[in-house]
């Protein structure tokens, strides 16, 4: 009996195979990044941090210069490594995230590894400097 | 030599780090700097009718104006080349679509603002940047080095100033379709430096340079 063929078990499995497969696109898919800067508050901040293995948060206002000379900067970048999840806090509106980190001028950036805050830049700086760290942190 | 307020449409701080502009930079790094914040409509005329504290907001070129307007008549300041009007208003007035070259535009704005800066405030456009990135931004670089050249022969001339664009770079051909964020430097510091510019503010605080209050 044991070894009989059984239509329905088989079901079973392939529907749970097939779940399992879904289940593991769908997580590599949150650790990569979209290619393009998420735009971040108290309502996903958290979960994107964790959901992906290294991020790079740009913590911005509308009144600060320096930030807005940045902002096509981390966009190329965000294009440039796929594999890193890029986005963007507006201090302004999302305070609690700012104290958080300690946050004090502005722009600044942070870098995660692993949901863990690791190294930070402050001020409009070249591309260079926020890639080589980002290189450091794939590495 | 008198106060001179600059717009230079489309003037983007987001292009600051790919072209560095030098004088744009150094100006960036020691006068009053802000960001002036500006939703749509974005049309160059309802955007310069704010600065200029006119009541209407029209989205659109007006063919004429029946008088000056407000900060112009209180400031007694010279029109140059400004976008209300098609052609535009003032001393120059140079038609908006007829594709003149963007040497050819800061060469005619240049020569008209220092024929009057020494007698009188002027208030002068440049529109080469929101014109010509409109069609294409492949020369992009180029021309943000057009403006920073002219930008420096002007500024060097006068005590004081207001820097700034009405709006950021356009995002497509659209007329009216700009970034949010315009450019802000000046010579005097403004209040709440720390809030963005909106354009009515620009022409108080121009009219605060001229006449002190």
């Amino acid at each position: 009996m044991s070894g009989d063929y059984d239509p329905e078990l088989e079901k079973i499995l392939m529907n749970k195979f097939k779940q399992i497969v879904s289940n593991k696109d769908t997580m590599q898919e949150e650790k990569k990044g979209s290619g393009e800067v998420a735009h971040l508050d108290k309502l996903n901040f958290d979960q994107f941090i964790k959901s992906h293995g290294v991020v790079v948060v740009d913590f911005w206002a509308e009144w600060c210069a320096p930030c807005l000379m940045l902002a096509p900067i981390m966009e190329e970048l965000a294009k440039d490594y796929p594999n890193v999840a890029f986005g963007k806090v507006n201090s302004d509106e999302n305070q609690e995230i700012s104290a958080r980190y300690g946050v004090m001028s502005l722009p600044t950036i942070l870098f995660f590894k692993n949901g863990e805050p690791v190294d930070e830049v402050i001020g409009a700086v070249p591309r260079e400097e926020i890639e080589i760290r980002i290189k450091q942190l794939l590495e | 030599m008198k106060p001179l307020l600059l717009g230079v449409d489309s003037l983007s701080y987001s292009s600051f780090m790919k072209c560095s502009p030098k004088f744009l930079m150094m100006l960036f790094g020691s006068t009053f700097r802000g960001v002036v914040v500006n939703r749509s409509p974005q049309h160059p005329a309802s955007s310069w009718m704010k600065v200029l504290q006119m009541e209407v907001e029209e989205k659109n070129f007006l063919t004429k104006l029946d008088e000056a307007p407000k900060l112009l008549k209180d400031t007694g300041a010279v029109a140059v080349n400004l976008p209300i009007t098609n052609p535009t208003y003032g001393e120059l007035r140079l038609n908006y679509f007829d594709g003149l070259s963007a040497e050819e535009e800061v060469n005619k704005v240049v020569e008209a603002i220092l024929n009057e800066i020494d007698d009188q405030p002027v208030v002068a456009d440049i529109t080469l940047l929101d014109r010509l990135l409109h069609k294409s931004s492949q020369n992009k670089c180029s021309l943000y080095k057009i403006v920073d050249d002219t930008v420096k022969k002007l500024i060097n001339k006068v005590d004081e100033f207001i820097l700034f664009s009405p709006y950021g770079e356009p995002k497509s051909d659209k007329m009216c379709d700009h970034e949010d964020y315009g450019v802000y430097l000046a010579s005097e510091p403004r209040p709440n430096e720390h809030d963005v510019v909106k354009l009515e503010e620009i022409g108080l605080l121009f009219k605060k340079i001229v006449k002190g209050y």
